[in-house]
């Protein structure tokens, strides 16, 4: 039985996002239009706390730091395991032969070979409302200290979501993106306080697609609003049973792969 | 102890189509209700392959070769049948197989990444594990033989499609594998480079004793690189046997080429093929300066050439065996009278 | 070549691409249905964040809660309609290198692709009509148009607002001349769409100095304007006027399609060579 050969991720991965990093005018142009998006959300805050000085019991800058916190787990995903947003196009294209006849596990290895470099507007502008946010509040270390964690338990989460939802295209063929776009919108519901949800909302976004977990439960267990200890370990576990399901997702779509050709 | 390289037994891959019903009205209703249908594009293949072999398999397109060979590979899952690949089930233990086998496509030649060739052969040593000793043996011999070195700096994005197979053909066959899979690995190059191609994929065979696997159109590619041939069509073997063996049983049509002096007039053709169809002989073409008659039995030449030559007014006549290609189609056409060969 | 009127041809053959984009998108049906949730979704997240915002004591605002409800409906349904895969379609023609043959072609390439995205917004109207009703069986009167010149003032304006639209995803697209990233110019423009457009809030709601920019721009005009005029918030001489405004950019904002992309194929390299 083979040793997993886990040098090879990280030597693709790098050799990919050198390459992309030599499209300077690219580059430049993913970081703005990012930054763009990103400035867009915070207008979207704008309007909102414009009506009301608290938004369900979450006061501005806790707003902000779920928006960074959305913002950097994005950006993280985009960074590292963008290429799954190609897989419909892929699948209809036949592209995954050559990956197949690679001594790889083929799931990790697609992720890492295209690198998105808007990511780094996304990181950037959230890194900043985070910082930005945390100050404001004159947080305690721990929380500067559990940041970290939770941006990579939520970069994990999201991207098995994503890879859910992309795993449809081996079933049903059809040039769509709009399964994936689900998960992202579904993301991008987590920057308001999931309170602002009825509970049904709150629910999926806890235990079905469980983003909550990494920004929403640990910021109600650190800025103090009575939230037990034990939420914290949610953002981990959610992670790891999502990275699970999305293996299995992808095993199952590769069953029914027919690639083109004859 | 013998086991052989390529093993499988009934062997199938069926597709299940939805079927669109036409018209606007009918993509509506489609909406509501689809009818599928089951599409096999493999049925029961049954050969194996020792180690060492080069074998060709051929065959029209939807016949289904590129079809097996992906499930020979791992790529797809067989719908029916045994299938077994240097020991392993290609699909279940794609990973260990993939580090003992290597594949080219021909027609979507890939290298995955935009970075410079050179980096993509050290980035594959890294991924099969290749020692030093070896890469260096491999690397520098494909450099060599199919003239990398101005391309080894060059994005693989930027390559023509000539550079880029050649470069995809080198990359597979880096880690020396035990089994080379090649799927119409010559398509839309140049006649210079897919000679180059031939010799190279030749000269490795001969010096790691690779098992040779490979799809084509082009049966040049055969001639010059196989010995065996397995004919598919519509997803069931038609032959399977040596290519000697392939010529002695269909190689049974030749030919007579005549020059005309003068443009073969109106009514020649019909008048031709009313005279030589008691001797044995067809006429293929009859056009302008150019005729051609084609012949099955043996001994007929004679009494052919002498009635066209009584009848025409010939500057000049050869006389030739059928090649490969027609023998493939002359196939075609009557395949459904064949007995495949013993495997 | 037949004596029949360029024209005419031409208009057959953009008739029998709309069809065949119609039915390639008809075929896919849980690409439907996912289209369905998206529509769902899109609308679910303003309107709880509203709703959460009324709900709380002491809060003034200069649109009440019956008015704002069906714009946001409104407003997202309108929106949903509007998603054309204008830049996938364009964008990977540029980035293959495949927009010179399409340029070289004797039909119209950007009425081609006004083509194939009008079959876009007619299957998506499609999906999003159960929600058109959800919202007479929530608001009842409220949710229907203001009165019939509402209604048909709702129709120009919408097919003007879907031009606009067009037009600028057109423009946006063209960055993919001189950047590999497609999604990036997807979302730069769904950003400015999401903030400007009106989509989230009427422009009443917006701090002044949004609105300011927000009414010199185009993308109010897509799901703004369409919406106030079939609530009646603009009417009388002001509908008129919107409707002018409209057809202004959705022309202009076509011709600089079109110009640019003239411009694009000369002086920059086509990708993929």
């Amino acid at each position: 039985m083979a040793r997993e050969n886990w040098r090879i991720y990280l030597q693709a991965y790098t050799a990919s996002l050198q390459a992309k990093l030599e499209y300077r005018v690219d580059f430049l142009v993913s970081v703005a239009t990012s930054m763009m998006m990103q400035a867009a959300a915070l207008s979207l805050l704008w309007i909102v706390l414009g009506a009301v000085p608290m938004l369900a019991g979450w006061s501005p800058p806790q707003v902000l730091f779920l928006f960074g916190m959305t913002a950097i787990c994005l950006g993280g995903s985009e960074l590292f395991f963008n290429q799954i947003w190609t897989l419909p196009q892929a699948i209809v294209m036949g592209d995954l032969d050559r990956l197949l006849t690679y001594p790889v596990r083929a799931l990790p290895f697609y992720l890492v070979t295209r690198p998105e470099l808007h990511a780094f507007g996304n990181l950037l502008t959230g890194a900043a409302y985070v910082v930005g946010s945390l100050c404001w509040l004159h947080a305690a270390w721990y929380v500067w200290l559990g940041v970290p964690l939770f941006w990579l338990c939520g970069m994990l989460t999201y991207t098995s979501v994503l890879v859910w939802f992309a795993s449809l295209s081996f079933r049903f063929i059809g040039p769509q993106l709009s399964s994936m776009m689900i998960g992202h919108n579904l993301l991008q519901a987590t920057r308001y306080p999931l309170s602002t949800y009825p509970r049904f909302v709150r629910a999926v976004l806890l235990f079905i697609f469980p983003f909550g977990t990494f920004h929403y439960l640990p910021a109600s267990v650190l800025f103090g609003k009575g939230a037990p200890l034990v939420a914290l370990a949610a953002a981990p576990v959610a992670t790891i049973v999502c990275l699970l399901l999305a293996q299995k997702a992808w095993d199952r779509g590769l069953k029914r792969y027919e690639s083109t050709g004859s | 102890m013998t086991f052989k390289s390529v093993l499988c037994e009934q062997l199938a891959k069926s597709y299940v189509r939805r079927l669109r019903q036409p018209g606007l009205l009918g993509a509506v209703r489609g909406l509501f209700h689809t009818d599928e249908e089951v599409v096999p594009a493999v049925r029961e293949l049954s050969f194996s392959i020792e180690r060492g072999e080069r074998v060709g398999l051929i065959g029209e397109n939807g016949a289904g070769k590129s079809t097996t060979l992906k499930m020979l590979t791992g790529i797809l899952m067989p719908t029916g049948g045994r299938l077994e690949v240097l020991g392993l089930d290609p699909w279940r233990q794609r990973r260990q197989l993939a580090a003992r086998i290597g594949v080219v496509f021909g027609q979507r030649p890939q290298l995955l990444w935009d970075i410079p060739v050179r980096e993509t052969f050290t980035l594959l040593k890294t991924m099969y594990r290749i020692e030093s000793k070896l890469f260096e043996a491999t690397y520098s011999e494909a450099v060599k033989r199919l003239e990398l070195e101005p391309l080894l700096g060059v994005a693989v994005r930027k390559l023509s499609l000539g550079q880029r197979m050649r470069c995809d053909l080198a990359a597979s066959l880096l880690h020396a594998p035990e089994i080379a899979f090649l799927d119409e690995p010559t398509i839309g190059l140049d006649v210079s480079v897919k000679e180059q191609v031939r010799e190279f994929v030749v000269e490795m065979q001969r010096r790691f004793g690779t098992t040779l696997v490979l799809t084509t159109h082009d049966l040049k590619d055969i001639t010059e690189t196989c010995d065996r041939l397995l004919l598919l069509d519509r997803g069931m073997l038609l032959f399977d046997g040596s290519l000697r063996d392939f010529e002695k049983r269909f190689a049974t049509e030749r030919r007579i080429l005549l020059e005309l002096e003068k443009p073969a007039a109106e009514g020649t053709a019909a008048e031709l093929t009313r005279a030589l169809e008691p001797l044995g002989g067809v006429v293929v073409e009859c056009r302008g300066h150019r005729v051609v008659v084609s012949y099955q039995r043996d001994g007929a030449a004679p009494a052919l050439t002498q009635c066209l030559l009584s009848r025409l007014s010939v500057s000049d006549i050869v006389l030739e065996k059928a090649d490969i290609d027609s023998m493939v189609a002359s196939i075609y056409r009557r395949s459904a009278t064949l007995e495949s060969g013993a495997a | 070549m037949s004596a029949v009127s360029p024209w005419r041809g031409e208009l057959r053959a953009q008739a029998a691409l709309f069809v065949r984009a119609a039915r390639t998108n008809f075929a896919y049906k849980p690409a439907m249905l996912l289209g369905m949730a998206t529509v769902g979704l899109g609308y679910a997240v303003p309107m709880l964040v509203w709703k959460q915002i009324y709900a709380q004591p002491r809060v003034h605002l200069p649109v009440p809660a019956s008015q704002l409800f069906p714009y946001l409906l409104l407003a997202a349904a309108l929106n949903f309609c509007s998603s054309m895969g204008v830049e996938w379609r364009v964008g990977q023609r540029i980035r293959l290198g495949l927009i010179a043959t399409d340029l070289l072609r004797p039909v119209d390439f950007q009425l081609t692709q006004l083509a194939q995205a009008l079959a876009d917004v007619w299957l998506n109207t499609v999906m999003v009509l159960p929600f058109v009703g959800l919202s007479y069986l929530l608001w009842g009167r409220a949710a229907l148009p203001h009165d019939a010149v509402a209604f048909a003032g709702f129709c120009a304006s919408s097919l003007l607002a879907l031009l606009i639209q067009f037009a600028v995803a057109f423009i946006f697209v063209q960055t993919a001349f001189i950047t590999l990233s497609n999604y990036g110019i997807f979302v730069a423009r769904a950003a400015l769409q999401l903030t400007f457009s009106g989509v989230s809030a009427p422009l009443a709601l917006f701090p002044p100095l949004l609105r300011g920019v927000a009414q010199r721009l185009p993308f109010c005009h897509t799901i703004y304007t369409p919406v106030s005029i079939y609530l009646g918030s603009i009417s009388g001489r002001a509908l008129v006027e919107a409707l002018a405004i409209q057809a202004a950019w959705a022309l202009g904002l076509l011709v600089l399609g079109r110009a640019l992309l003239r411009l694009s194929l000369r002086y920059l390299d086509i990708q993929g060579g």
